[in-house]
């Protein structure tokens, strides 16, 4: 069978599917999205050798390296127009808020987490991942505060701590519930 | 004018408006003042993204020196065009850029029976009805660019497994990107 | 292994270790008489080669596209002999190129040391930290600073009022009006240093030695 041949059937299956598909009523559960492309595999490539390039750097103890690593991740075109590429920009801005605040750049560390929540466009795992990660930086400046005696603010912080899980929380809960309606996913053990 | 005249390894200060133009050389004669002056227009006309032969030793030295520095791009139409010229001188008869292929007659008869398929498809939902649920409009979710939340399943709970998760993603998304290039051929 | 048995993406080196297997799959099928794979295949690198390897040794683009055109009919009459060694075909396809500014220098006689000159170069060093197959935006890199490099070498010998003129009209690329403000010279007289910069240049890069 020639090339050709082979793209003219595959084009035909497509369109008697798309065929079928008009031809019966409203309801299609149709996966949404583009095809896969060079331009994203080379973007999820690149991202992944520099999370493989910071643990290593990790396990030597070069945080700093580390740290610069991580950021060349958030470098790369991390468009949302691909729902991977943004999840990959959510995950590498939770990694890199962990790290500062690690190296006790609280601030920082918040603004990072700040940064990386605001505009994104969908919820997803990473999303709630991010809360959470910013629910912890903020859950350790306000065990400073509170060490430090400033007991008010230690109260204001542990508050939006409470918030930004609480947020998490939700997130996973209607992602756990649109996966499981949408047959990808089994319950998870002791669920309700 | 020769050579001697023209000392390059003399270290010659920038001017000052005092001073002559010329530092310590001679001044131009009328054939250099007019070679200078082509090659100041030359420069300019490609400095302004103009298609321009660099016919004379001076222009090729200086478009050299320049593309060294400055990436300087083919039209895409320049370029598939000398593709298909290069294809056609190597392989000896023409060569077709992404147009319709003339098709054998195996391959009409394929698509006739194709037709067929189709026709017959289509006759078949039309007598089910429309309750019938139909399949996906659109081609296989795996080669898709989509959300991870399906792949990842469940909330993170280790949040230092970026590397790992990503690895995850990007193998799934290898295995459909592969489909999608064996699909149409076009990486 | 993936149990497909093509390479595991897992447990692929570098970044751009995939895109390299897909290219493997392409040369397959382009050494085995596709034409549509033989066209891919020059589509993805002839930009490259054009604008990085060609244009900058060649100097005059009418004469770099006939090099890339010659380095393509070369690439596909002799792809059946390539040996695939694990990294893009693009390093192959660069020394044709290569040798075919080198071939053009030659013939021209009076540039016999300037084909010196290209020949000497080395490829793209491939880069420790990249792993052994670097991504193609590193390569890139590279040629770039491989090209610098050696135009720099070279205005490093001459003049320096020569050095400044080339500097602010072709690296810079300001307007010959602005170049001659910042010289403090009349338009006229940037023009002829402009042009005996140009040609100091010539007579240096030419002379120099590998």
């Amino acid at each position: 069978m020639t090339r050709l041949t082979r793209q003219v059937l595959v084009l035909l299956a497509l369109v008697s599917l798309a065929l079928s598909g008009c031809a019966a009523e409203k309801e299609c559960s149709c996966p949404q999205g583009k095809l896969l492309d060079q331009q994203l595999m080379l973007l999820l490539s690149s991202a992944r050798a520099y999370h493989h390039q910071a643990d290593l750097y990790l396990q030597q103890g070069e945080v700093d390296r580390a740290v610069a690593t991580v950021r060349k991740i958030l470098a790369l075109d991390l468009s949302s127009r691909w729902p991977e590429a943004e999840e990959v920009r959510l995950d590498a801005t939770a990694r890199l808020t962990k790290l500062l605040l690690g190296q006790g750049k609280e601030d920082e560390a918040l603004k990072t987490a700040a940064d990386g929540l605001a505009g994104a466009p969908r919820e997803s795992f990473y999303l709630s991942n991010l809360y959470s990660v910013r629910g912890e930086v903020l859950e350790h400046r306000s065990k400073r505060l509170d060490s430090e005696g400033q007991k008010e603010q230690a109260r204001g912080a542990a508050r939006e701590a409470i918030a930004a899980f609480e947020k998490s929380i939700e997130i996973n809960k209607r992602l756990q519930r649109k996966l499981l309606d949408e047959g990808e996913q089994s319950p998870p053990e002791g669920s309700r | 004018m020769s050579d001697d005249r023209l000392d390059d390894d003399d270290p010659i200060r920038l001017p000052t408006p005092a001073d002559s133009p010329w530092g310590g050389e001679d001044p131009p004669t009328e054939e250099e003042l007019r070679q200078a002056e082509a090659l100041g227009a030359t420069m300019d006309r490609l400095l302004a993204g103009e298609p321009v032969a660099a016919t004379d030793d001076a222009a090729r030295a200086a478009q050299l020196i320049r593309s060294s520095f400055h990436e300087e791009r083919l039209a895409e139409g320049r370029r598939d065009e000398l593709i298909q010229q290069a294809m056609r001188q190597a392989l000896a008869r023409p060569v077709s850029l992404p147009r319709p292929r003339r098709v054998s007659v195996g391959s009409l008869i394929a698509l006739a029976a194709s037709l067929l398929l189709v026709l017959g498809a289509g006759l078949m939902v039309w007598q089910a009805g429309p309750a019938r649920r139909h399949v996906a409009q659109e081609p296989p979710r795996q080669m898709l660019s989509r959300s991870s939340d399906g792949l990842m399943g469940r909330p993170f709970t280790d949040r230092a497994g970026a590397s790992s998760r990503l690895d995850l993603v990007f193998a799934d998304r290898m295995n459909g990107y592969r489909q999608v290039v064996l699909a149409r051929g076009t990486p | 292994m993936s149990r497909t048995g093509g390479p595991d993406p897992a447990e692929a080196p570098g970044p751009g270790a995939d895109v390299v297997d897909l290219e493997q799959a392409l040369v397959r099928r382009a050494q085995d008489g596709d034409r549509e794979a033989i066209r891919l295949l020059l589509t993805r690198h002839a930009d490259a080669l054009y604008s990085r390897i060609i244009l900058p040794r060649a100097g005059d683009p009418t004469l770099a596209q006939d090099v890339l055109k010659e380095t393509m009919v070369t690439a596909i009459e002799k792809i059946g002999t390539f040996r695939w060694q694990g990294r893009s075909i693009y390093f192959w396809l660069r020394q044709i190129a290569v040798n075919k500014v080198i071939d053009h220098h030659r013939a021209s006689g009076r540039a016999g040391r300037l084909a010196q000159a290209v020949a000497a170069e080395p490829e793209p060093a491939i880069l420790p930290t990249a792993g052994p197959r670097p991504d193609v935006a590193l390569i890139a890199e590279e040629e770039r600073r491989i090209n610098a490099a050696r135009i720099s070498a070279t205005l490093e010998e001459i003049n320096p009022r020569y050095r400044r003129a080339i500097e602010l009209r072709l690296i810079d690329e300001l307007p010959r009006e602005e170049c001659a403000k910042l010289m403090d010279v009349t338009l006229g007289t940037f023009d002829v240093l402009f042009f005996r910069a140009v040609r100091a240049f010539r007579r240096k890069f030419e002379e120099s030695e590998p």
